[in-house]
């Protein structure tokens, strides 16, 4: 319960961002609208794609608004350093739950309005949302190791670039797959039933990492001056 | 009735059974940095008292106060806030300390509203009604964001998230600076309520040491990490005397006793053990100094012998 106060601090300081969230789902559904744009299935993973890049790129923000100052406040809640790094990792999962949440409701969009959805977009869906978890624990574990001792400007760096990545990288194999399906595709679709099996196993692979860079997380604090 | 009233002055003196209950207990408490460290630490603070922690900038106050607190992790040495080590349990720990640090401490875009709902969901003893009737006192909107508030006006809100919960240490630290006279005197009697029932205490860091003058039992002064005085405050003001005088009246074995010599247009100062008062002839002129007056000598004293 503790764990869940520490979220929820998380969430009021960063309250602001959360309203981008439905905003850049709007902004992204209006762009892939565009019935010239792209073809068929590719605009109805972008946005769930897209709502994933956002959460990578939100996630850290509570590293960066931390000021030095409310450690009289935070660090004085009673509360264990497994509360706290359990709370801030409850938030980057909450946050990417709300975000796939709205990319959900895009992609429903889509598929109401006639784009198909495909158990190939299905698995491609899992394994950037399993992706979107990796990357958030690996900056997590990069935030809790190094962020005090780094500028604010490079961390801002450190916070978009790997979201970026992943949003370029993804993009560039959707297009590989639906846009210009060249023999790819074919392949693809003779494995597609495998392929959902194996979106699932990298979630869950994704989650074993996810908790246990938050145990490493907080035993590198535990140990370590606030 | 007596024993009422025995029991009660007793309860106010931080005892039970005749014991002294210690409220925060410090024992060898140190911290290594690269380029400073406090060392060896000691101390006890009984129920119902306040102590006054004293020394310059940079002397290990904050330092100190943030290990009792565990904001900072201790090199060496343990903490007991009524008889709870912290790294024995944290949370019960935590739940009976309130910290006002001079620096505000709540996030900016934070709200009043937001604060009470967090300080609701952490603190078990937290109380909603004292809270709300602590901001009616001194006028706080709940609406308001709090970097919108005054200087005086942030002090009252982190006293007023400590007071809405009953805990039994207050640490300040340096809290009442860049307050107005009206805000310091409030916040001063608002320390002497808070201890008022006997089961309380407060340790009090600060540079304005005429408000230690006013209220502290104790004195605890530190000088570069270590401890240079720790007593009672009604005992260090009687253990010495201000002296003032001309430097050429001074024999040598005075001028060996004098502590912290300070030359002026007038000849000099400097504090001495009252128990060598029988060296002070009539050309000096001796009374009884402030806490002020005691500090500044032994750092002058302590910076001399350092060859600063």
């Amino acid at each position: 319960m503790r764990a869940l106060g520490f979220t929820k601090i998380d969430f009021i300081k960063t309250r602001q961002q959360l309203l981008f969230i439905p905003v850049y789902l709007i902004f992204v559904s209006f762009i892939m609208g565009n019935p010239k744009s792209q073809a068929d299935t590719f605009n109805t993973v972008t946005v769930f794609l897209y709502m994933v890049f956002i959460t990578i790129v939100f996630s850290t923000t509570p590293f960066g608004t931390c000021q030095r100052q409310e450690n009289g406040f935070l660090l004085l809640l009673p509360a264990t350093t497994w509360d706290r790094v359990l709370g801030r990792f409850l938030y980057g999962l909450s946050l990417m739950a709300i975000a796939v949440a709205c990319g959900i409701v895009g992609a429903v969009y889509y598929r109401m309005a006639g784009y198909g959805f495909s158990g190939i977009d299905m698995s491609v869906c899992l394994i950037g949302f399993a992706v979107g978890i990796v990357i958030m624990a690996v900056e997590y574990v990069f935030m809790y190791l190094f962020g005090e001792k780094w500028g604010q400007n490079l961390l801002a760096i450190i916070r978009i670039i790997p979201g970026m990545s992943f949003f370029f990288a993804t993009m560039n194999v959707s297009k590989e797959i639906f846009v210009e399906p060249d023999g790819m595709q074919q392949i693809i679709e003779n494995i597609s039933g495998k392929l959902v099996v194996a979106g699932w196993i990298s979630v869950a692979v994704a989650v074993a990492i996810f908790v246990g860079a938050m145990i490493l997380c907080a035993k590198v604090t535990q140990k370590r001056d606030n | 009735m007596a024993e009422w009233v025995r029991r009660f002055a007793a309860c106010a003196m931080g005892e039970r059974n005749g014991q002294v209950m210690e409220l925060l207990e410090v024992r060898n408490l140190s911290k290594y940095y690269k380029e400073f460290r406090l060392e060896n630490i000691s101390f006890t603070l009984p129920q119902g008292y306040i102590m006054g922690y004293v020394g310059q900038n940079g002397a290990g106050k904050s330092t100190t106060l943030n290990l009792i607190t565990d904001i900072c992790k201790c090199s060496e040495g343990e903490v007991y806030v009524d008889g709870i080590a912290c790294d024995k349990d944290a949370v019960d720990y935590k739940e009976r300390i309130g910290y006002i640090g001079d620096e505000f401490y709540y996030p900016p875009n934070f709200t009043v509203k937001n604060i009470r709902g967090v300080l609701k969901s952490f603190y078990k003893t937290f109380s909603e009604e004292k809270f709300s009737e602590l901001l009616q006192k001194w006028k706080l909107s709940e609406k308001m964001k709090v970097k919108d508030f005054s200087r005086g006006m942030k002090v009252k809100l982190m006293f007023a998230s400590v007071l809405a919960r009953d805990t039994r240490l207050l640490v300040l630290d340096e809290a009442t600076n860049g307050l107005d006279p009206v805000v310091r005197a409030e916040v001063l009697d608002l320390l002497q309520e808070y201890i008022a029932d006997g089961s309380r205490s407060v340790i009090f860091s600060t540079h304005i040491l005429s408000d230690l003058e006013q209220i502290a039992d104790y004195i605890y002064f530190i000088h570069d990490g270590r401890t240079v005085l720790y007593d009672t405050k009604d005992e260090l003001l009687d253990s010495y005397l201000l002296v003032k005088g001309e430097r050429r009246a001074l024999s040598s074995q005075l001028q060996g006793e004098l502590i912290g010599i300070i030359d002026n247009a007038y000849g000099f100062e400097a504090i001495l053990p009252s128990d060598r008062a029988e060296l002070l002839t009539k050309e000096f002129h001796f009374e009884k100094p402030n806490i002020d007056e005691i500090v500044i000598h032994y750092i002058k004293d302590l910076e001399t012998k350092k060859g600063v």
